[in-house]
């Protein structure tokens, strides 16, 4: 029972704070909001014995992305955005509602199939050598990616303070 | 009703919620903020198919951290852009900008 019970918790906690961070009225309410959200996936990540993908979940989201957006509502402020137009809500709803149809017809499909969760349970030197040996090159092509878009975000912001 | 299904209708939940932010708001932070939901319900999908692989070496582990990764670098961008858009226009809704229109 409460093996059911802490996803759905999980689940709902985090699919409140998914909702205020897109609905909220203040753009900084929101922000926090989706922090939240973030800790609400690290958790589904702990709960699922993955720790060490929590815990970059964790410091990469909530410690550098959420702060992030932060400075960024603070720049921006409220942006100048409007309530939207009701033609776009129900276009919204409509794209809820297909997806979760879809969910529906896979589940009728595929839900009777029988799954176990892996007796093995998290493995550092699995995970570090995968890392290394199958995924190497990828690592430094992100990390020329992550640089370049440093890069980038730099040359944006820099680009007003040289002109004037 | 197994658990690999609870996780899956969590994530398509995640999903809905994400697409619903990207099709009706105009706020580019707000849109913003749902592309960032959707990566975050890819990723718990990635995660439990891994807890639920008959063997798991490490490889969904790794993309999922590839994935959160490509995420950082599309916000620290798309915040640059957005507060580069603030600065020319003084507000930063999407049917506003319209510069590249053919």
């Amino acid at each position: 029972m409460v093996d059911i019970l802490i996803p759905i918790l999980l689940i709902a906690l985090s699919s409140v704070a998914a909702l205020l961070s897109l609905e909220s009225k203040s753009l900084v309410y929101g922000a926090i909001s989706l922090a939240i959200f973030f800790v609400g996936l690290s958790l589904f990540f702990f709960y699922l014995g993955l720790p060490y993908l929590a815990i970059f979940q964790l410091a990469i989201y909530v410690g550098a992305i959420a702060v992030l957006i932060m400075f960024a509502v603070m720049v921006v402020g409220e942006g100048g955005s409007r309530e939207p137009k009701s033609r776009l809500v129900i276009m919204g709803i409509l794209g809820v509602v297909s997806i979760v149809s879809s969910l529906y017809f896979a589940v009728s499909y595929f839900g009777s199939v029988s799954v176990t969760q892996g007796s093995q349970g998290f493995n550092m030197s699995l995970l570090s050598s995968a890392l290394i040996n199958q995924y190497g090159l990828l690592i430094v092509v992100l990390g020329l990616l992550l640089s370049s878009a440093a890069f980038g975000a730099v040359a944006l912001a820099r680009r007003e303070a040289e002109e004037t | 009703m197994n658990d690999l299904l609870l996780y899956v209708a969590g994530s398509t939940i995640f999903f809905a919620i994400g697409v619903y932010g990207l099709l009706s708001k105009k706020s580019a932070i707000r849109i913003l903020f749902a592309i960032e939901i959707i990566i975050n319900a890819a990723n718990l999908n990635i995660a439990a198919f891994a807890r639920y692989a008959p063997y798991d070496l490490g490889g969904a582990q790794a993309i999922a951290m590839f994935v959160i990764s490509i995420a950082a670098a599309e916000a620290a961008v798309g915040l640059a852009i957005i507060i580069e858009a603030f600065r020319l226009r003084g507000r930063v809704n999407v049917d506003e900008m319209n510069e590249m229109k053919g």
